[in-house]
Protein backbone atom coordinates (compact mmCIF):
# COMPACT_ATOMS: atom_id res chain seq x y z
CA UNK A 1 0.00 0.00 0.00
CA UNK A 2 1.37 3.37 -1.09
CA UNK A 3 1.51 5.89 1.79
CA UNK A 4 -0.87 8.79 1.18
CA UNK A 5 1.98 11.28 1.47
CA UNK A 6 3.42 9.84 -1.75
CA UNK A 7 0.23 10.80 -3.57
CA UNK A 8 0.07 14.48 -4.53
CA UNK A 9 -3.15 16.33 -5.20
CA UNK A 10 -2.52 19.10 -7.71
CA UNK A 11 -5.15 21.78 -7.10
CA UNK A 12 -5.29 24.70 -9.54
CA UNK A 13 -6.97 27.74 -7.99
CA UNK A 14 -8.04 31.02 -9.53
CA UNK A 15 -10.03 33.54 -7.48
CA UNK A 16 -11.32 30.85 -5.12
CA UNK A 17 -10.91 32.89 -1.91
CA UNK A 18 -14.56 32.46 -1.03
CA UNK A 19 -14.57 28.67 -0.93
CA UNK A 20 -11.01 27.37 -0.86
CA UNK A 21 -10.66 27.41 2.96
CA UNK A 22 -13.47 24.87 3.26
CA UNK A 23 -11.87 22.56 0.67
CA UNK A 24 -8.33 22.91 2.07
CA UNK A 25 -9.59 22.08 5.56
CA UNK A 26 -10.86 18.80 4.17
CA UNK A 27 -7.83 18.10 1.96
CA UNK A 28 -5.16 18.87 4.56
CA UNK A 29 -6.60 16.34 7.02
CA UNK A 30 -6.65 13.59 4.38
CA UNK A 31 -2.96 12.70 4.62
CA UNK A 32 -2.30 13.32 0.91
CA UNK A 33 0.37 15.80 -0.14
CA UNK A 34 -1.45 18.93 -1.30
CA UNK A 35 0.02 21.17 -4.00
CA UNK A 36 -1.99 24.30 -4.71
CA UNK A 37 -1.17 26.36 -7.78
CA UNK A 38 -2.55 29.86 -7.38
CA UNK A 39 -2.97 30.95 -10.97
CA UNK A 40 -2.49 34.68 -10.48
CA UNK A 41 -5.66 35.19 -8.40
CA UNK A 42 -6.76 38.78 -7.90
CA UNK A 43 -8.63 38.09 -4.66
CA UNK A 44 -7.27 36.77 -1.33
CA UNK A 45 -6.85 33.16 -2.54
CA UNK A 46 -3.07 33.11 -1.90
CA UNK A 47 -3.44 34.55 1.64
CA UNK A 48 -6.05 31.93 2.51
CA UNK A 49 -3.91 29.11 1.08
CA UNK A 50 -0.86 30.30 3.05
CA UNK A 51 -2.71 29.49 6.29
CA UNK A 52 -2.76 25.79 5.42
CA UNK A 53 0.09 23.26 5.47
CA UNK A 54 0.24 22.87 1.71
CA UNK A 55 2.79 23.40 -1.03
CA UNK A 56 1.96 26.74 -2.62
CA UNK A 57 3.10 27.82 -6.05
CA UNK A 58 1.99 31.20 -7.34
CA UNK A 59 1.86 32.11 -11.00
CA UNK A 60 2.93 35.74 -11.41
CA UNK A 61 -0.18 36.34 -13.55
CA UNK A 62 -3.18 34.36 -14.72
CA UNK A 63 -2.17 31.77 -17.33
CA UNK A 64 -5.09 29.35 -17.29
CA UNK A 65 -5.95 26.01 -15.75
CA UNK A 66 -3.89 23.98 -18.23
CA UNK A 67 -0.77 25.96 -17.37
CA UNK A 68 -1.49 25.61 -13.64
CA UNK A 69 -1.82 21.82 -13.92
CA UNK A 70 1.46 21.57 -15.85
CA UNK A 71 3.18 23.67 -13.17
CA UNK A 72 1.73 21.48 -10.40
CA UNK A 73 2.84 18.26 -12.12
CA UNK A 74 6.38 19.60 -12.57
CA UNK A 75 6.51 20.52 -8.88
CA UNK A 76 5.10 17.16 -7.79
CA UNK A 77 7.79 15.35 -9.81
CA UNK A 78 10.39 17.54 -8.09
CA UNK A 79 9.27 16.58 -4.57
CA UNK A 80 9.20 12.89 -5.48
CA UNK A 81 5.46 12.16 -5.56
CA UNK A 82 4.64 8.68 -6.92
CA UNK A 83 1.13 9.49 -8.13
CA UNK A 84 -0.28 12.90 -9.07
CA UNK A 85 -3.99 13.66 -9.05
CA UNK A 86 -5.58 16.73 -10.59
CA UNK A 87 -8.27 17.95 -8.24
CA UNK A 88 -10.49 21.03 -8.60
CA UNK A 89 -10.58 23.75 -5.96
CA UNK A 90 -14.31 24.41 -6.29
CA UNK A 91 -15.64 21.35 -4.46
CA UNK A 92 -16.68 19.37 -7.56
CA UNK A 93 -14.52 16.37 -6.76
CA UNK A 94 -14.65 13.84 -3.92
CA UNK A 95 -11.70 12.56 -1.91
CA UNK A 96 -13.46 9.18 -1.63
CA UNK A 97 -12.90 8.64 -5.38
CA UNK A 98 -9.12 8.72 -5.10
CA UNK A 99 -8.71 5.07 -4.07
CA UNK A 100 -10.74 3.96 -7.11
CA UNK A 101 -8.81 6.33 -9.31
CA UNK A 102 -5.33 5.15 -8.34
CA UNK A 103 -6.14 1.42 -8.24
CA UNK A 104 -5.46 0.85 -11.99
CA UNK A 105 -2.03 2.51 -11.60
CA UNK A 106 -1.07 0.46 -8.55
CA UNK A 107 -2.64 -2.88 -9.51
CA UNK A 108 -2.65 -2.94 -13.34
CA UNK A 109 0.41 -0.83 -14.19
CA UNK A 110 -1.58 1.91 -15.93
CA UNK A 111 0.10 5.29 -16.48
CA UNK A 112 -2.97 7.53 -16.50
CA UNK A 113 -6.47 7.09 -15.09
CA UNK A 114 -9.26 9.42 -16.16
CA UNK A 115 -12.28 9.99 -13.95
CA UNK A 116 -15.61 9.48 -15.66
CA UNK A 117 -18.88 10.95 -14.43
CA UNK A 118 -20.74 8.78 -16.93
CA UNK A 119 -19.36 5.59 -15.34
CA UNK A 120 -19.96 7.15 -11.93
CA UNK A 121 -22.37 9.93 -11.06
CA UNK A 122 -22.90 13.61 -11.79
CA UNK A 123 -25.01 15.45 -9.27
CA UNK A 124 -27.04 18.40 -10.54
CA UNK A 125 -25.63 18.26 -14.05
CA UNK A 126 -27.92 19.83 -16.64
CA UNK A 127 -28.91 17.55 -19.53
CA UNK A 128 -27.49 20.11 -21.97
CA UNK A 129 -24.05 19.97 -20.35
CA UNK A 130 -24.25 16.18 -20.18
CA UNK A 131 -24.95 15.83 -23.87
CA UNK A 132 -22.40 18.42 -24.80
CA UNK A 133 -19.68 16.54 -22.91
CA UNK A 134 -20.83 13.28 -24.51
CA UNK A 135 -20.46 14.98 -27.89
CA UNK A 136 -17.00 16.21 -27.08
CA UNK A 137 -16.01 12.76 -25.84
CA UNK A 138 -17.21 11.25 -29.11
CA UNK A 139 -15.15 13.78 -31.04
CA UNK A 140 -12.00 13.14 -29.01
CA UNK A 141 -12.45 9.35 -29.35
CA UNK A 142 -12.36 9.76 -33.10
CA UNK A 143 -9.52 12.23 -33.24
CA UNK A 144 -7.06 10.90 -30.67
CA UNK A 145 -7.65 7.13 -30.67
CA UNK A 146 -8.00 7.31 -26.89
CA UNK A 147 -11.34 5.78 -26.00
CA UNK A 148 -13.01 7.57 -23.08
CA UNK A 149 -16.61 7.93 -21.99
CA UNK A 150 -15.86 11.34 -20.46
CA UNK A 151 -13.31 13.54 -22.22
CA UNK A 152 -13.81 16.56 -20.03
CA UNK A 153 -13.40 15.32 -16.48
CA UNK A 154 -11.10 17.34 -14.20
CA UNK A 155 -10.11 14.53 -11.81
CA UNK A 156 -7.37 12.25 -13.15
CA UNK A 157 -4.37 10.32 -11.85
CA UNK A 158 -0.89 10.17 -13.38
CA UNK A 159 2.12 8.06 -12.47
CA UNK A 160 5.60 9.59 -12.66
CA UNK A 161 6.20 8.37 -16.19
CA UNK A 162 3.01 10.04 -17.45
CA UNK A 163 3.68 13.26 -15.52
CA UNK A 164 7.15 13.41 -17.07
CA UNK A 165 6.16 12.95 -20.71
CA UNK A 166 2.85 14.81 -20.89
CA UNK A 167 3.29 18.38 -22.11
CA UNK A 168 0.21 20.53 -21.71
CA UNK A 169 0.63 23.37 -24.17
CA UNK A 170 -2.97 24.53 -24.09
CA UNK A 171 -2.94 27.06 -21.30
CA UNK A 172 -6.67 27.48 -21.09
CA UNK A 173 -9.50 24.99 -20.88
CA UNK A 174 -8.59 23.01 -24.00
CA UNK A 175 -5.98 21.22 -21.86
CA UNK A 176 -8.56 18.48 -21.20
CA UNK A 177 -8.30 17.44 -24.84
CA UNK A 178 -4.59 18.21 -24.90
CA UNK A 179 -3.91 15.66 -22.13
CA UNK A 180 -5.92 13.01 -23.96
CA UNK A 181 -3.97 13.64 -27.13
CA UNK A 182 -0.67 13.42 -25.27
CA UNK A 183 -1.71 10.07 -23.77
CA UNK A 184 -2.35 8.79 -27.31
CA UNK A 185 0.82 10.29 -28.75
CA UNK A 186 3.07 8.78 -26.07
CA UNK A 187 1.16 5.48 -26.12
CA UNK A 188 0.61 5.62 -22.36
CA UNK A 189 -1.45 2.88 -20.76
CA UNK A 190 -4.72 4.40 -19.58
CA UNK A 191 -7.95 3.45 -17.87
CA UNK A 192 -11.15 5.11 -16.74
CA UNK A 193 -12.59 5.03 -13.25
CA UNK A 194 -16.06 5.97 -12.02
CA UNK A 195 -16.15 9.23 -10.08
CA UNK A 196 -18.79 11.53 -8.64
CA UNK A 197 -18.93 15.12 -9.83
CA UNK A 198 -20.93 17.45 -7.60
CA UNK A 199 -22.22 20.50 -9.36
CA UNK A 200 -23.02 23.02 -6.66
CA UNK A 201 -24.25 26.60 -7.06
CA UNK A 202 -20.69 27.71 -6.35
CA UNK A 203 -18.97 25.41 -8.83
CA UNK A 204 -21.50 26.28 -11.52
CA UNK A 205 -20.97 29.98 -10.92
CA UNK A 206 -17.17 29.59 -10.84
CA UNK A 207 -16.72 26.91 -13.45
CA UNK A 208 -16.82 26.92 -17.18
CA UNK A 209 -19.89 28.38 -18.76
CA UNK A 210 -21.36 26.40 -21.59
CA UNK A 211 -19.91 29.00 -23.93
CA UNK A 212 -16.53 27.89 -22.60
CA UNK A 213 -17.03 24.62 -24.41
CA UNK A 214 -16.95 26.45 -27.73
CA UNK A 215 -13.84 28.29 -26.59
CA UNK A 216 -12.24 24.91 -25.85
CA UNK A 217 -13.04 23.70 -29.32
CA UNK A 218 -11.68 26.88 -30.90
CA UNK A 219 -8.44 26.76 -28.89
CA UNK A 220 -7.99 23.13 -29.73
CA UNK A 221 -8.59 23.56 -33.45
CA UNK A 222 -5.96 26.30 -33.59
CA UNK A 223 -3.39 24.53 -31.45
CA UNK A 224 0.20 24.37 -32.58
CA UNK B 1 -7.70 63.73 -59.23
CA UNK B 2 -7.69 64.61 -55.54
CA UNK B 3 -7.65 60.96 -54.42
CA UNK B 4 -4.42 60.42 -56.36
CA UNK B 5 -2.73 63.24 -54.45
CA UNK B 6 -3.81 61.68 -51.13
CA UNK B 7 -2.68 58.21 -52.17
CA UNK B 8 0.67 59.45 -53.48
CA UNK B 9 1.27 61.36 -50.23
CA UNK B 10 0.34 58.27 -48.19
CA UNK B 11 2.60 55.91 -50.15
CA UNK B 12 5.52 58.36 -50.04
CA UNK B 13 4.94 58.73 -46.29
CA UNK B 14 5.00 54.94 -45.82
CA UNK B 15 8.18 54.69 -47.90
CA UNK B 16 9.93 57.35 -45.84
CA UNK B 17 8.80 55.77 -42.57
CA UNK B 18 9.97 52.32 -43.67
CA UNK B 19 13.30 53.80 -44.77
CA UNK B 20 13.85 55.41 -41.37
CA UNK B 21 13.15 52.09 -39.63
CA UNK B 22 15.24 50.01 -42.06
CA UNK B 23 17.84 49.18 -39.40
CA UNK B 24 15.26 47.41 -37.19
CA UNK B 25 14.42 44.83 -39.84
CA UNK B 26 15.75 44.91 -43.35
CA UNK B 27 13.29 42.27 -44.58
CA UNK B 28 10.26 44.15 -43.28
CA UNK B 29 11.64 47.35 -44.78
CA UNK B 30 12.12 45.73 -48.19
CA UNK B 31 8.65 44.17 -48.12
CA UNK B 32 6.91 47.39 -47.11
CA UNK B 33 8.99 49.45 -49.55
CA UNK B 34 8.10 47.08 -52.39
CA UNK B 35 4.39 47.23 -51.57
CA UNK B 36 4.40 51.03 -51.18
CA UNK B 37 6.32 51.43 -54.41
CA UNK B 38 3.90 49.17 -56.23
CA UNK B 39 1.02 51.21 -54.79
CA UNK B 40 2.70 54.41 -55.91
CA UNK B 41 3.21 53.17 -59.45
CA UNK B 42 -0.36 51.88 -59.62
CA UNK B 43 -1.67 55.27 -58.46
CA UNK B 44 0.37 57.32 -60.90
CA UNK B 45 -0.12 54.92 -63.83
CA UNK B 46 -3.48 53.21 -63.23
CA UNK B 47 -3.32 51.78 -66.76
CA UNK B 48 -0.64 49.35 -65.60
CA UNK B 49 -2.93 47.57 -63.13
CA UNK B 50 -5.68 47.50 -65.74
CA UNK B 51 -3.31 45.90 -68.26
CA UNK B 52 -2.08 43.42 -65.58
CA UNK B 53 -5.63 42.58 -64.55
CA UNK B 54 -6.66 41.97 -68.15
CA UNK B 55 -3.60 39.78 -68.66
CA UNK B 56 -4.70 37.43 -65.86
CA UNK B 57 -8.38 37.61 -66.80
CA UNK B 58 -9.74 40.06 -64.21
CA UNK B 59 -11.95 42.90 -65.42
CA UNK B 60 -10.76 45.86 -63.41
CA UNK B 61 -7.39 46.93 -62.01
CA UNK B 62 -8.99 47.66 -58.61
CA UNK B 63 -10.20 44.06 -58.37
CA UNK B 64 -6.67 42.77 -58.93
CA UNK B 65 -5.32 45.05 -56.19
CA UNK B 66 -8.15 43.95 -53.88
CA UNK B 67 -7.45 40.23 -54.43
CA UNK B 68 -3.74 40.69 -53.81
CA UNK B 69 -4.48 42.71 -50.67
CA UNK B 70 -6.74 39.95 -49.35
CA UNK B 71 -4.15 37.24 -49.92
CA UNK B 72 -1.34 39.22 -48.32
CA UNK B 73 -3.55 40.11 -45.31
CA UNK B 74 -4.42 36.46 -44.68
CA UNK B 75 -0.75 35.44 -44.81
CA UNK B 76 0.21 38.22 -42.38
CA UNK B 77 -2.69 37.34 -40.04
CA UNK B 78 -1.60 33.71 -39.79
CA UNK B 79 2.05 34.55 -39.32
CA UNK B 80 1.24 36.86 -36.43
CA UNK B 81 -1.26 34.43 -34.96
CA UNK B 82 1.35 31.65 -34.85
CA UNK B 83 3.99 34.02 -33.55
CA UNK B 84 1.63 35.17 -30.81
CA UNK B 85 0.89 31.58 -29.77
CA UNK B 86 4.58 30.77 -29.67
CA UNK B 87 5.35 33.81 -27.54
CA UNK B 88 2.52 32.91 -25.18
CA UNK B 89 4.07 29.47 -24.71
CA UNK B 90 7.52 30.91 -24.13
CA UNK B 91 6.17 33.33 -21.53
CA UNK B 92 4.36 30.44 -19.82
CA UNK B 93 7.58 28.43 -19.56
CA UNK B 94 9.42 31.44 -18.16
CA UNK B 95 6.68 32.31 -15.65
CA UNK B 96 6.50 28.64 -14.56
CA UNK B 97 10.24 28.59 -13.86
CA UNK B 98 9.94 31.67 -11.66
CA UNK B 99 6.87 30.31 -9.88
CA UNK B 100 8.61 26.98 -9.14
CA UNK B 101 11.68 28.74 -7.76
CA UNK B 102 9.53 30.76 -5.36
CA UNK B 103 7.30 27.87 -4.25
CA UNK B 104 6.59 27.52 -0.53
CA UNK B 105 6.51 24.12 1.10
CA UNK B 106 4.33 23.31 4.14
CA UNK B 107 7.15 23.93 6.61
CA UNK B 108 6.94 27.62 5.74
CA UNK B 109 3.22 28.07 6.35
CA UNK B 110 1.77 30.73 8.68
CA UNK B 111 0.12 29.31 11.79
Amino acid sequence: MLPRSNIALVVPAYNEGEKIAEILTELTTSGYTIIVVDDGSKDDTAEVIARYPVHLIRHPFNMGQGAAIQTGLAYALGIGAEIMITFDADGQHCLEDIDTLIAPIINDGKDVVFGSRFLGRAENMSWLRGWFIRGMSWLSRNMSQVVLTDANCGIRAFNRKAARVIRITQNRMAHTLDIIEEVGAHKLAYAEAPVTIKYTDYSLRKGQKMGGAFAIFFDWMFRI
Amino acid sequence: MIIQIFLIAAFVGILLYAYRKRKESLIVFLAIATLALAGLIATVFPDITIAMARAVGIGRGTDLVFYLFTIISIIIFFRYFLKFRKMEQQITILARKIALQEAKDPSQYDH
